[in-house]
């Protein structure tokens, strides 16, 4: 009986620590998309709404002990999937998408209330993946701004190119944009890249 | 709007060309925009304003005895007009107070921001409800 507890508390102490993984990043870059593909991936089982509508995700979502096996070991993580960074928040943006105006001003109030609780949540973070769409341009204000505050408070990140499966994608503007960061090209939609990814947070993340 | 080194802080006026040409002088080519009255904000007046407002809905009175139109305009991070959502993003990142301006002349402050900001960390405020 000793010899068995003795091993438990082996393999309790031996096991990596739960990384907490927050996904940043701009509107519409993919975040809930990767979110879903990871938790489809290792839990069987989709976590959020996707849709084409800017702000679709506007709460922040947890998915609690993922754990994923890659070649170099097992990585345990929370996610921590983020409603996207914006610095402006139009309501008739929504209204283009048939949402009719009450509806849209208060899909924009509550996105502005995203952003701020996705800031917040900078503070209990371990690591963090940017997420970026490949179709844009990378040069954007939002991209700078979340990069440069990650490396001013010293967060690790790892930028994820996603959308390759799209014709206009150059995930190597992104690469070419941000050289002192791992940028690892994926499209979260049909999986393609995914397991690199995993390798990389394996390796950079924990 | 001016553009800020991400790295060592050095400020160059909009469309510079030196940095479109080289970059910041020590080397960084990654720079904020940011809003003019950023750098001049002064922390003691925010702290002055912050540290005796609990809750402010109609606020522009209060705040007009003792401001100018200039120094209320320096004091918002987001800006709501007609359902349009303006944030200072680095503002935000940078830990200081959330302060909406209304479209109507009202400020909301939000007190749980104050205190976490670095302006109300470890200090205690004397407040005031108005």
């Amino acid at each position: 009986m000793f010899n068995g507890l003795l091993k438990k508390l082996l393999r309790v102490l031996k096991r990596k620590k739960v990384i907490k993984l927050g996904f940043y990043g701009p509107v519409n870059a993919g975040k809930t998309t990767l979110a879903n593909r990871i938790c489809l991936d290792w839990l069987g089982t989709e976590v959020g709404r996707v849709s084409e509508i800017p702000h679709e995700t506007r709460e922040v979502q947890k998915i609690e002990n993922v754990v994923v096996r890659t070649n170099n070991g097992t990585l345990r993580m929370n996610i921590i999937d983020m409603p996207g960074i914006a610095t402006q928040v139009d309501y008739r943006t929504f209204m283009e998408y048939g949402l009719d105006e009450e509806e849209a001003k208060r899909r924009a109030k509550e996105a502005t209330r995203g952003v701020i609780e996705a800031i917040k949540w900078l503070d209990n973070v371990d690591a963090v993946l940017v997420v970026m769409d490949s179709t844009q341009d990378p040069y954007t204000q939002v991209n700078v701004t979340i990069i440069g505050n990650l490396e001013a408070r010293g967060i690790p990140m790892i930028i994820v190119a996603n959308k390759i499966d799209l014709p206009g994608a150059r995930p190597e503007r992104i690469e070419n944009a941000f050289p002192q960061h791992v940028v690892v090209p994926i499209s979260a939609k049909t999986g393609e890249n995914i397991d690199k990814l995993y390798e990389a947070i394996n390796k950079y993340l924990t | 709007m001016p553009h800020k080194c991400t790295k060592c802080g050095r400020i160059y006026d909009e469309g510079a060309e030196e940095i479109i040409k080289r970059g910041c002088e020590c080397g960084n080519r990654f720079f904020f925009y940011f809003r003019k009255v950023e750098e001049n904000k002064d922390k003691d007046f925010v702290k002055k304003v912050t540290s005796r407002i609990v809750e402010v809905k109609k606020a522009k009175e209060f705040l007009e005895k003792e401001l100018t139109d200039e120094e209320i305009e320096k004091l918002w991070n987001i800006k709501v007009e007609d359902g349009v959502y303006e944030i200072d993003l680095a503002s935000l990142l940078n830990k200081e107070p959330i302060i909406v301006a209304g479209d109507d002349g009202t400020f909301l402050l939000s007190i749980s921001s104050i205190f976490e900001s670095k302006l109300g960390k470890g200090k205690k405020y004397y407040i005031e409800r108005i």
